[in-house]
């Protein structure tokens, strides 16, 4: 029994140790300070951990993300104080991500720097931001997040569009104001 | 809106059967469609390529050494859930054993708890008669049990008894041609721990306050004999009192 709990350990720390940068770096862009993130990362790691023996064996990365999503919205995000939907209408008019004949996004977003990129995604409203980080960043299904945020996929679908939306805009904005891009360029 | 929702979930590879095949369709027809698709293609690239990993290899090293604590933790509550009532038995069985085995090889008791418990014992009155006989009588009566031979150049001028530790214990004020003495009588103990090593005759040598001691043990009883004289006078008396050369 000792060495099977032991084995548990070793194949829990395997899985976790290949998925942690995922868990952190969502702990982070979910949390926007690394203090928490460091706070959330490991409590969720604790948390997988002990409940380790009821991971289905599927996918562990959207299980263990969904802890950390689960933990942040039931803990941290009250402490937060970053835009929230009650300022956005959720429900409201999904828009589109694109205009039409804007310009592509290589040449928009590619004089963008890292630090720009992850400064606009933490002004993306929270459960926007959440649907964006899940799919774009950690490749998670609609459903995943779906199971990860308790909404439907619905919603699910609809905060993501809404979140890829608000992002794009702010980093076309950002491209054009620091000069990446010149607004002749945008309205060509 | 459900029609750019469906252009994002094909971009995301959400799309099955036929709503994929409608969507596929839309997306060659549409322009806008298209603009939509390329647009959630490029932001996806855009944050895959920006957002570079993070470095948490310290915040991994706190997990693993949290994962030890807890797997440490769940070790000895495994260990103590299991084989509670076995070390629950082992307690009981050695507390016991323990206690069978002081009954049995009897307690000991220091010169220093012999001294100490010398002021609180309760004094008694020395016996009316001086025959031999009757002092004979009176200390089996005191000592509540069969009495050493008391000799007759030694006489009973008081003495006092308690309870020291659980154990009784008697103290008899005797005196003879030399000057007094004090003898000790200690039940249940059966030996003093810090007398030294024995005389020819048998008997322990020891100090009490200073003053020179003798003591011998008997069955589960144990005797001490002190007085302001030499170890050998002291013998003397000690083996008239045991009876025995």
């Amino acid at each position: 029994m000792l060495f099977g709990k032991r084995t548990s350990k070793d194949a829990f720390e395997k899985q976790a140790e290949k998925v942690f940068p995922s868990v952190f770096g969502t702990a982070l862009r979910l949390t926007r300070s690394r203090e928490e993130a460091e706070d959330l990362a490991q409590e969720a790691i604790v948390r997988a951990y002990e409940a380790f023996d009821r991971f289905d064996g599927a996918n562990f990365k959207a299980w263990i993300l969904r802890i950390v999503t689960n933990l942040y919205i039931n803990r941290y995000r009250q402490r937060q104080r970053g835009p929230s939907l009650s300022s956005i209408d959720e429900e409201g008019m999904a828009e589109p991500v694109a205009d039409e004949g804007d310009v592509p996004d290589r040449l928009l977003f590619d004089g963008l720097l890292g630090g720009e990129v992850e400064e606009a995604l933490g002004k993306v409203p929270d459960d926007f931001r959440i649907a964006v980080v899940l799919s774009d960043l950690e490749g998670m299904s609609y459903q995943e997040i779906a199971d990860a945020t308790g909404v439907p996929i619905g919603t699910v679908r609809s905060r993501l569009a809404r979140g890829r939306a608000l992002l794009r805009r702010m980093l076309k904005e950002y491209a054009m104001r620091e000069g990446y891009v010149s607004a002749a360029e945008v309205d060509e | 809106m459900s029609d750019y929702l469906d252009i994002h979930a094909l971009a995301d590879g959400q799309l099955d059967g036929e709503d994929r095949t409608a969507a596929e369709a839309r997306l060659r027809e549409c322009e806008r469609s298209q603009a939509e698709f390329r647009a959630v293609q490029g932001l996806r690239e855009t944050l895959q390529s920006k957002c570079a990993p993070i470095t948490c290899e310290d915040t991994w090293r706190r997990c693993q050494g949290r994962l030890k604590e807890i797997e440490r933790t769940r070790r000895v509550e495994s260990f103590v859930g299991r084989y509670a009532w076995g070390l629950c038995s082992v307690f009981v069985v050695t507390i016991m054993m323990a206690a069978s085995m002081n009954r049995m090889g009897g307690a000991s008791m220091s010169t220093g708890d012999v001294a100490r418990a010398s002021s609180t014992l309760i004094p008694f009155a020395a016996p009316r008669s001086q025959a031999p006989d009757d002092q004979r009588k009176w200390l089996e009566g005191v000592m509540n049990g069969p009495m050493p031979a008391q000799p007759e150049s030694v006489q009973v001028i008081g003495g006092a008894s308690g309870m020291i530790n659980g154990h009784k214990m008697v103290r008899v004020n005797l005196v003879d041609s030399i000057g007094t003495m004090a003898f000790f009588l200690m039940e249940d103990v059966q030996r003093i721990t810090d007398a030294e090593s024995t005389t020819k005759r048998g008997f322990s040598i020891c100090k009490l306050n200073g003053t020179n001691a003798v003591g011998w043990s008997e069955g589960n009883r144990s005797f001490l004999l002190i007085g302001e004289r030499p170890i050998d006078d002291l013998e003397i008396v000690a083996t008239a009192i045991r009876g025995r050369n």
